[in-house]
C-alpha cells in the first residue's frame, strides 16, 4: 500500500494552474525524490500533501490526496494532517528558542506528556538526526548559535518530535556545504526505515544517491516515475531523458 | 571628476547639510530653553504647587507633572490592549481578508484626524452627553483615541517584521496560531511593540489640543480622581505664556516637558535598535 497517494490531483493559485491531474503514489519505508525544472510544481505538491499550501492566497485544488488510504482533503482539523505529515524547508531556520525547546515546540502544544517523557523525546529525536553529541551540553542555549547544517538537522528533529508518518523535505540541502549535505543524506536513509520520506531536490546526484524511487515532473505534470536505478539509466520518456542529460533545465 | 561623481558629491553634501540643520534646530531649541528656563528650575519648582498672584507666577508645577503622568497612564491603559489586539488581527489573522484592508484604511485615516477634532468629539460625547465633565477620564479617553492608531501601526509593523519562516515552521507542525503567537512571534516583536508604545506615550504627553476642552484646568491638584479636572504640562505652559503670567516659568515648564519627552524618545529609539538587532539575528 502506498503511504501517500495523489489521485487526479490538480492545484493552482488564482487562475494559474500549477499541478495538472497528477496521479502518484509514494511508498512507506522508502525515500522518494521529486525532480524537475524550477516552477514545475514540486513545492506546491509537497505543501498540498500536508495542507499548508492552502494558507497561500488564492490557492485552490481538486482531486484527492490519501495518506494510508485516508483522504486528507475533507479533514476538518488540519492540525491532524500536519502533525501526521512533517515538513522541512529549504532555509535552515531555528525557532528563537533553546535547542531543547525547538524540538519540543510541537510536543508541548499537543501535551499529555510528563517532563521525563519530554526529555526522552528531545534525546531520542536529536539522536536520530545525529545531533545529540554535538548539543547535549548546551540544550538550553539558544539554537540560533548552531551552524546551518546543525539547524537543518534540528529542523528534522523538530518535525520528528510529533511522530509523523510522512516526512516531506523541500530542497533541504540547497544551502548547505557538502559535508553537512552528506550527513543529512545518511540520516535520511536511516529515517526511511519506518517513514515515508519524500524529498524535492534540484540536485540529480542527490536523488541518485539516496532515493529508492524518483519522480520526474514538468509543467505541473508527472512525466515519469520509477526506481531511481532504472530511471536514471534508461528513462522511457523523451522529456525525462533530455532533463537528465542536461538538455533541459 | 566626471559629472556623475560631482552630482554624487553634491547630493551627499546636501544630505549632510539637511541632517545638520535638523540637529541645529534641536540644539537651538534646547539651548534656548536651558538659557531662559534653566535658572528657574529648582526643587521647589518641580515639587511645589503653583503660587503667587496671579496664580502660577510663583511656586511650582508639581500638579501639572502629576496630571500629565495621570493622563498618559490612563491613555495607555485605554489604548495599549485594544491597539495590540488590532495589530495582532491585522498581522496574523486577517492578512488576506477584506475586513483587514478596511481596518488598515480606517487606522491609517485615524492618524490624519486633527487632535483638536478628537478633543471636540470626546467633549461632545464624554464631557457633555455622558456627563463626565471636564475630567481626567475625558482627557485620557481623548489621548487614547489619538494614540491608538500609532500603537496599532507600530505594533503591526513590529509583528510583520518577525521572520516569516517561524510561521511556516509552526504551521507545518499543525500548532495553532495563538500558540505560535504566544511562544514565538510576540516575544520576538516585544521590543518593537514597546518602543511604539513609548513613542505614543511621548506623543500623548506633549499633546495640548485634545486635553484643552476635555481635561485641563488652570489649577487642580491632579489627584488621579477620574471625574476631576487635572493640570497638565503643555496646558500649563500655554496658560503661563498666553496669559503672560510668567515667561520665566513658561520656559522652565517647557524645559521640563522637553526633557521628559527626550527621555521617553531616547528609550523608544534604544528599544527600536534592540528590535532591529533581534530581527537581524
Amino acid at each position: 500500500m502506498n503511504a501517500v497517494e495523489l489521485i487526479n490531483f490538480s492545484a493552482g493559485y488564482g487562475r494559474k494552474d500549477v499541478l495538472r491531474t497528477v496521479n502518484i503514489g509514494f511508498k512507506s519505508n522508502a525515500i522518494s525524490a521529486i525532480v524537475g525544472p524550477s516552477g514545475c510544481g514540486k513545492t506546491t505538491l509537497l505543501r498540498s500533501i500536508n495542507r499548508t499550501a492552502e494558507l497561500e492566497r488564492g490557492y485552490n485544488c481538486h482531486g484527492d490526496i490519501r495518506i494510508f488510504a485516508q483522504s486528507v482533503m475533507d479533514v476538518k482539523n488540519v492540525s491532524n494532517v500536519r502533525r501526521q505529515v512533517g515538513m522541512v524547508y529549504q532555509t535552515p531556520v531555528a525557532l528563537p528558542l533553546s535547542t531543547k525547546e525547538n524540538v519540543l515546540f510541537g510536543p508541548r502544544y499537543y501535551g499529555g506528556k510528563s517532563n521525563a517523557e519530554m526529555d526522552a523525546i528531545v534525546e531520542d529525536c536529536l539522536h536520530r538526526v545525529a545531533l545529540w553529541d554535538e548539543v547535549k551540553d548546551r540544550l538550553n542555549q539558544s539554537a540560533s548559535q548552531l551552524s546551518g547544517g546543525q539547524k537543518q538537522r534540528l529542523a528534522i528533529a523538530r518535525a520528528l518530535a510529533v511522530e509523523p508518518q510522512v516526512l516531506l523535505l523541500d530542497e533541504p540541502c540547497s544551502s548547505l556545504d557538502p559535508a553537512s549535505t552528506g550527513l543529512i543524506e545518511e540520516l535520511l536513509k536511516e529515517l526511511a526505515v519506518g517513514l515515508c520520506v519524500i524529498i524535492v531536490t534540484h540536485n540529480l546526484f542527490q536523488a541518485r544517491r539516496i532515493a529508492d524511487e524518483t519522480v520526474f515532473m514538468m509543467d505541473g505534470q508527472m512525466i515519469e516515475k520509477g526506481l531511481t536505478s532504472k530511471l536514471f539509466i534508461s528513462p522511457s520518456d523523451e522529456k525525462t531523458r533530455s532533463f537528465f542529460s542536461g538538455l533541459v533545465g | 571628476m566626471n559629472k556623475r561623481a560631482i552630482a554624487d558629491k553634491l547630493l551627499i553634501g546636501f544630505f549632510w547639510v539637511s541632517g545638520l540643520l535638523i540637529l541645529l534646530v534641536l540644539v537651538a531649541i534646547i539651548s534656548y530653553l536651558i538659557w531662559r528656563g534653566g535658572p528657574f528650575i529648582s526643587r521647589e519648582f518641580i515639587l511645589g504647587d503653583p503660587a503667587g498672584i496671579p496664580l502660577g507666577s510663583e511656586g511650582g508645577i508639581y500638579p501639572a507633572i502629576k496630571g500629565t503622568l495621570w493622563l498618559v497612564l490612563l491613555a495607555l491603559v485605554l489604548s495599549v490592549i485594544p491597539g495590540i489586539l488590532t495589530a495582532i488581527y491585522l498581522s496574523e489573522y486577517g492578512c488576506s481578508g477584506g475586513l483587514a484592508e478596511i481596518i488598515n484604511l480606517l487606522v491609517q485615516s485615524m492618524t490624519g484626524v486633527p487632535s483638536i477634532v478628537i478633543g471636540l468629539f470626546v467633549y461632545a460625547l464624554g464631557v457633555v452627553t455622558l456627563g463626565w465633565g471636564i475630567s481626567l477620564l475625558a482627557g485620557g479617553t481623548a489621548l487614547a483615541i489619538m494614540v491608538y492608531p500609532v500603537i496599532v501601526i507600530s505594533s503591526r509593523d513590529a509583528l510583520q517584521g518577525v521572520d516569516e519562516n517561524y510561521r511556516l515552521i509552526a504551521n507545518s507542525l499543525g500548532v495553532s496560531k495563538s500558540y505560535t503567537l504566544y511562544r514565538v512571534i510576540l516575544p520576538r516583536a516585544a521590543a518593537g511593540i514597546i518602543a511604539g508604545i513609548l513613542l505614543s506615550l511621548g506623543y500623548a504627553a506633549g499633546a495640548t489640543a485634545p486635553i484643552l476642552v476635555t481635561a485641563a484646568a488652570v489649577i487642580a491638584n491632579s489627584s488621579g480622581a477620574l471625574f476631576e479636572p487635572v493640570m497638565a504640562l503643555p496646558y500649563h505652559l500655554y496658560i503661563l505664556f498666553n496669559e503672560h503670567l510668567s515667561m520665566n516659568y513658561a520656559y522652565a515648564t517647557a524645559l521640563v516637558l522637553v526633557i521628559l519627552l527626550l527621555i521617553i524618545n531616547i528609550l523608544a529609539l534604544w528599544l527600536n535598535s534592540l528590535q532591529e538587532r533581534i530581527n537581524g539575528r
